[in-house]
């Protein structure tokens, strides 16, 4: 794209101006892109540094501490024990012992095999179903393995934590000759350090039930996890990128299952594509109709404003499997609209099973539906913020009430809006509840050229939903999940980089 | 057929309604147009004058004014597209209301009002597993709801006014965190919640807990942002008085966050009472008495016959299942609509 000086650009139209701002967002992109990636080594060099510092630290005590600093590098809190601080050696004491028979009796024989994922089948007596050999479980190797390197990490944060200790008590007991004692502790922890108190617990559930699964599905699209491979009866196995392959391409030998891989790549493609399209649709559409409901609510002129607003409410607060299921159901072909129709002599229509087309159609203005009085709540509390001496002060000046809306109350609105659209659009991309619970992910029509699963109105979080609860194909779910995490991560990037309010956190407070 | 539904319209009559209402939602289409292009417009031009001083006094003459008849006219439009508005969003729910009292069985009807009104179907719906599902559903609403509120405000506390070592880090980490599809770890979940023997058994409504309350680090944006527009100073002179960090946040953070607190309670009640999704995989495959609401109801429904034979007693089970999100949103909208953006911006 040209680049136009700002005098040119100056002397542009309104809407000649509009136009290039929009060409130059998305010709501007593949470079913005492009120099967020040349970036990534600079941003992993700062990390590393951080990193390094931390160890440098850790290189510091051991080199500088004395005798009892560098014992307890070996038996943990003898620098505190050294010092008088009890408590603390007390609880560096009894983690390294936990860790020790933990590590001994139950994770290290899960790490050594995490290479193969097992290599002893189980047996089982073809006539009595006893099993024979218990052979190795791929399953529990992988899942246990993730689980104690989450140990393994946290252990190192606090092997290290404990050194530094002993070396701190070390320097702090030739000047003040005491050390901070228990407590001293329990202050600080509901004081300077009283974050660690507070996010100990969300942290440890956070590592447990999303982080260690995490890991693990992620590693799982690099095995051949499925309904074929599944454990304890047999063994599943590393395949490298043959999953990714397979989705992404069509090609792959590796791939087990009944189907080629070429259904595979076909199906995903047409899934993403109707999943942009839909959270661009959504988005847009429940943005546009909510501004304007919430302007009429609003504006200043209309009574019983709350009224209004707690019609709509009514949609917010009623759950949306009841409110979806319903819809569907009056959405059939002898459901209450069709009812509506006949009753009026019109032709009736099987909106959700008739053509793929009109069934997105309806999806849509179902959304619209489920998700506009979301937006007019947002908009009203807006609405209701903007000052009103920025209108008054507009008049003075001589403003037109079009000049007001487009120069205050659209900017106004945009600037809270806008962060909150990205929020919007991955909701979307991820919204199970409207196509799951409207149409199930299918119009009815066949289609043969879908994977396993699919249906022609499935996101591919339904997909993934699909494959995982009816036709346990981990593998192929794993890959969709990650391909759905750099969708995700492609579009919050875009919006992130451009919007300051996310990025000048201080300016802002 | 043509029974009570739209009075038996004939034919042309309803072709003549038909025609009427598209012009009357045509010209509320121009009248839209019309409105956003002005904002607060009709009055402006007139009260220009007087604005020039912005005291109260004047301000109310401002209001008593004569308006002109063009304002009053879009006003009409508007108030007639508003009714228009509230008669599609809540026309479900009246549909919804009119089938759990109907008395006829079977699925589908024709028309819209019962034939016989009758309170059978809610009888039918608790002499069933009804009770458990919804006491279930009511237990983990409301000590998810109390737990995840805590950890939100407290993470937000946290994010927002202190400052250590990694936060930033943990702030991206978390972003990343939460662009996967929180569907994805569920096998893995299911298999650590059944080595706790927390699957088919009593304990699998505390596993539904745990899956619930697991990720609610995630969600402090909300929070934060409003953390971030209570003034630091008066943190710090809190401090200088001797406050520790836990004080100021119970006995002075906490009280000035009152909507910010009832949005993140209702928000983090409605997630777990209305989710299927998580709930499904999680206790959906188990006895009955283990299921919740949204499980039970969903099953109801599942199959074609099913729906003829259920139909009815699923729109009971539906009216008892909204009453509480509703009757909680009427009452803390006013908070709801502070908080969802009282946060962001201070004019």
């Amino acid at each position: 794209m040209r680049k136009i000086s700002s005098l040119e650009y100056l002397s542009m139209s309104k809407a000649n101006r509009a136009w290039y701002k929009f060409c130059s967002f998305f010709a501007n992109l593949p470079a913005a892109i492009g120099r967020w990636f040349r970036s990534l080594p600079e941003k992993f060099g700062k990390l590393g540094a951080k990193i390094g510092g931390w160890f440098g630290g850790l290189w510091d005590a051991l080199r500088y501490g004395n005798w009892k600093t560098r014992m307890s590098a070996l038996i943990w809190g003898f620098g505190c024990f050294a010092y008088r601080q009890i408590g603390r050696g007390i609880l560096y004491l009894a983690y390294e012992i936990i860790f020790v028979l933990f590590i001994t009796l139950f994770g290290a024989q899960y790490l050594g095999k995490l290479g193969t994922l097992g290599t002893v089948q189980q047996i089982r007596d073809p006539d009595t179903d006893l099993v024979l050999v218990m052979g190795d479980n791929s399953f529990e190797i992988l899942l246990y393995s993730m689980l104690t390197i989450a140990v393994l990490v946290f252990t190192v944060v606090v092997w290290i934590l404990s050194i530094k200790n002993a070396y701190q008590n070390q320097l702090g007991y030739s000047i003040a000759k005491r050390a901070a004692s228990g407590k001293d502790d329990i202050g600080q922890l509901l004081n300077h350090r009283f974050h660690l108190t507070i996010l100990a617990f969300p942290s440890l559930t956070l590592v447990v039930f999303t982080i260690v699964p995490l890991m693990f599905m992620i590693l799982v699209a690099f095995t051949n996890y499925n309904r074929n491979t599944l454990p304890p009866a047999n063994l599943f196995t590393w395949v490298g990128f043959d999953n990714f392959a397979a989705v992404l391409t069509g090609q792959a030998k590796g791939l087990s299952g009944s189907q080629d891989a070429g259904r595979w790549s076909y199906t995903f493609w047409k899934i993403l594509g109707w999943t942009l399209e839909w959270a661009v649709l959504a988005t847009v559409t429940n943005l546009f109709l909510g501004m304007i409901v919430a302007l009429l609510i609003n504006k200043k002129s209309i009574k019983l404003k709350k009224m209004w607003r707690t019609f709509l409410v009514t949609v917010v607060a009623v759950p949306q499997f009841i409110s979806l299921l319903l819809v569907s159901k009056m959405l059939n072909n002898a459901g209450i609209y069709n009812s509506i129709l006949y009753n009026l002599g019109l032709p009736t229509v099987d909106w959700l099973h008739k053509s793929a087309p009109l069934a997105k159609f309806i999806i849509v203005v179902v959304n619209l539906w489920v998700g506009v009085p979301h937006t007019v709540l947002t908009c009203t509390g807006i609405l209701m913020n903007i000052p009103d001496d920025l209108y008054e002060a507009a008049k003075i000046d001589g403003a037109n009430p079009i000049k007001m809306f487009s120069k205050i109350t659209l900017p106004y609105m945009m600037f809270v809006l806008g962060p909150s659209l990205i929020t919007t659009f991955v909701g979307n991309i991820n919204n199970f509840n409207i196509i799951f619970l409207l149409t199930g992910g299918s119009t009815g029509l066949a289609d043969s050229r879908l994977a396993t699963q699919a249906g022609d109105l499935d996101l591919l979080i339904t997909w993934l939903y699909k494959l995982t609860v009816n036709g346990q194909q981990y593998d192929v779910a794993s890959v969709l999940g990650i391909l759905i995490f750099i969708v995700v991560a492609f579009f919050s990037l875009i919006v992130y980089s451009r919007i300051g309010s996310v990025k000048n956190e201080e300016d802002f407070q | 057929m043509k029974t009570l539904l739209l009075l038996s319209l004939s034919k042309g009559a309803a072709t003549a309604v038909g025609i009427v209402l598209g012009v009357v939602i045509l010209l509320q289409i121009a009248a839209i147009v019309y409105l956003i292009l002005s904002r607060k417009g009709s009055a402006v031009s007139s009260r220009t004058k007087l604005a020039s001083t912005h005291t109260l006094r004047t301000k109310k003459i401002i209001h008593s004014t004569r308006r002109s008849p063009k304002g009053v006219l879009v006003d009409t439009g508007i108030y007639i597209l508003l009714v228009i508005i509230s008669i599609v969003w809540v026309f479900p729910f009246v549909y919804l209301i009119l089938c759990s009292v109907r008395g006829e069985s079977g699925g589908m009807v024709t028309y819209l009002i019962p034939k016989k009104f009758t309170f059978d179907n809610y009888v039918s719906l608790f002499q069933g597993d009804f009770i458990h599902w919804y006491i279930n559903t009511l237990l983990i609403a409301i000590v998810v709801s109390v737990i995840n509120t805590m950890i939100t405000l407290l993470t937000a506390y946290a994010l927002s006014r202190m400052r250590f070592k990694g936060r930033t880090a943990l702030m991206k980490f978390m972003l990343v965190l939460g662009m996967f599809p929180g569907f994805l770890g569920m096998i893995c979940i299911y298999y650590l919640l059944n080595a706790m023997g927390m699957i088919g058994s009593n304990l699998s409504i505390v596993g539904l807990m745990l899956v619930y309350i697991s990720g609610t680090m995630m969600g402090y944006y909300v929070s934060k942002g409003f953390f971030d527009t209570i003034s630091r100073s008066l943190d710090e002179a809190a401090m200088i008085d001797g406050a520790s960090r836990a004080k100021i946040f119970f006995s002075i953070i906490l009280p000035l966050s009152k909507p910010i607190i009832i949005q993140t309670l209702l928000g983090a009640f409605v997630g777990p009472w209305g989710d299927y999704m998580m709930a499904n995989y999680i206790v959906g495959r188990g006895g009955s008495d283990f299921k919740t609401a949204a499980i039970g109801l969903y099953q109801m429904v599942d199959t074609l016959p099913e729906i003829s034979e259920n139909f009815t007693t699923f729109c009971a089970g539906g009216v008892v299942v909204s009453l509480l999100p509703i009757i909680m949103f009427f009452f803390m909208q006013r908070f709801y609509v502070a908080g969802v953006t009282g946060g962001s911006v201070k004019g």
